[in-house]
């Protein structure tokens, strides 16, 4: 569903599909943010958690909402994941509130200077990006459902500062 | 040398060089999930092209988007061609931005200072048709 505010999906993640949400969040970024310097920045949010969930979702499905609340700009992104990497994340996020900006963006750097990737091909990046990128909340919550799945909703809101002129 | 000429895609970009304008060109978004499979080829073609590439080769990059598994591959191409730098080659390396975009330009920016190199910044024109 789409409107002037909102992009909502669930369904399949697949590369394909991820092409065309981007596609539409560009359009509704552009429509209600504006041509604005730090546009692809927020937007690089929403990729990030999206890239995530392709990752290590285990039965391909996400849920992704995309909406701007008052002044800030709030994405969801929902999907099953193995127990392991659902916690890792949430000990990850949880890890970074307690980060200076000025430490995120060391580790940040240290870890591009890192020629290794994880085995679903991950950089380490993503989460560094999107708290470097000026994430002011940022959550995770894990719940183990009733069939043993591990469901990872991950909330990002990031405020959205009047452009520079 | 071999050839390099790899057609843009909606989630990779172009890849070029022109052996006779010594000019090599990477344009457009990566988001890929699998960075790493589309650069390893990439980083292995500048490893072996060390001694056959121009001195003053021109290294240009327009990347309006690339998701932070592509970010670390794009480090690790400069990386590669840093190293022929210290072999004593001359590179330019142009970084295009498109109207101040903030995304565009601290990834230049991180990954020339990461390496000690200089880049020379580009103003191209916002593109609302292709943000990612």
């Amino acid at each position: 569903m789409m409107n002037s505010y909102t992009l909502d999906y669930s369904g399949a993640l697949t590369s394909e599909v991820r092409v065309q949400l981007t596609d539409f969040l560009s359009t509704i970024a552009l429509a209600n943010l504006g041509k604005r310097k730090d546009l692809r920045k927020l937007c690089s949010i929403a990729i990030e958690l999206l890239d995530n969930a392709q990752r290590h979702c285990t039965d391909k499905n996400i849920s992704f909402e995309w909406r701007i609340e008052g002044d800030s700009l709030v994405v969801v992104v929902e999907n099953q994941a193995s127990e392991a990497d659902a916690k890792r994340l949430k000990e990850q996020v949880d890890a970074l509130r307690e980060m200076t900006s000025e430490e995120i963006a060391e580790g940040f750097k240290k870890q591009l200077m890192n020629p290794e990737f994880n085995a679903k091909g991950g950089a380490g990046l993503g989460i560094l990006q999107i708290a470097k990128k000026g994430a002011k909340n940022f959550d995770v919550a894990v719940l183990k459902m009733l069939d043993g799945a591990y469901l990872c909703t991950s909330k990002v809101e990031t405020p959205l500062f009047k452009p520079a002129a | 040398m071999k050839p390099l000429q790899i057609a843009a895609t909606k989630n990779s970009p172009e890849i070029s060089f022109d052996e006779v304008s010594c000019k090599f060109l990477m344009k457009g978004v990566s988001t890929m999930a699998d960075a790493k499979s589309f650069y390893e080829p990439l980083i292995e073609w500048i490893i072996q092209s060390d001694d056959e590439l121009n001195k003053e080769t021109v290294f240009e990059f327009h990347l309006p988007y690339f998701n932070s598994s592509s970010n670390k591959c794009i480090y690790r191409v400069i990386e590669a061609l840093a190293v022929h730098i210290k072999h004593g080659k001359l590179y330019q390396f142009i970084w295009c931005v498109e109207e101040d975009d903030e995304f565009m330009r601290d990834g230049g920016e991180a990954i020339a200072e990461l390496l000690g190199l200089e880049f020379q910044y580009r103003q191209v024109p916002f593109n609302p048709e292709r943000l990612f």
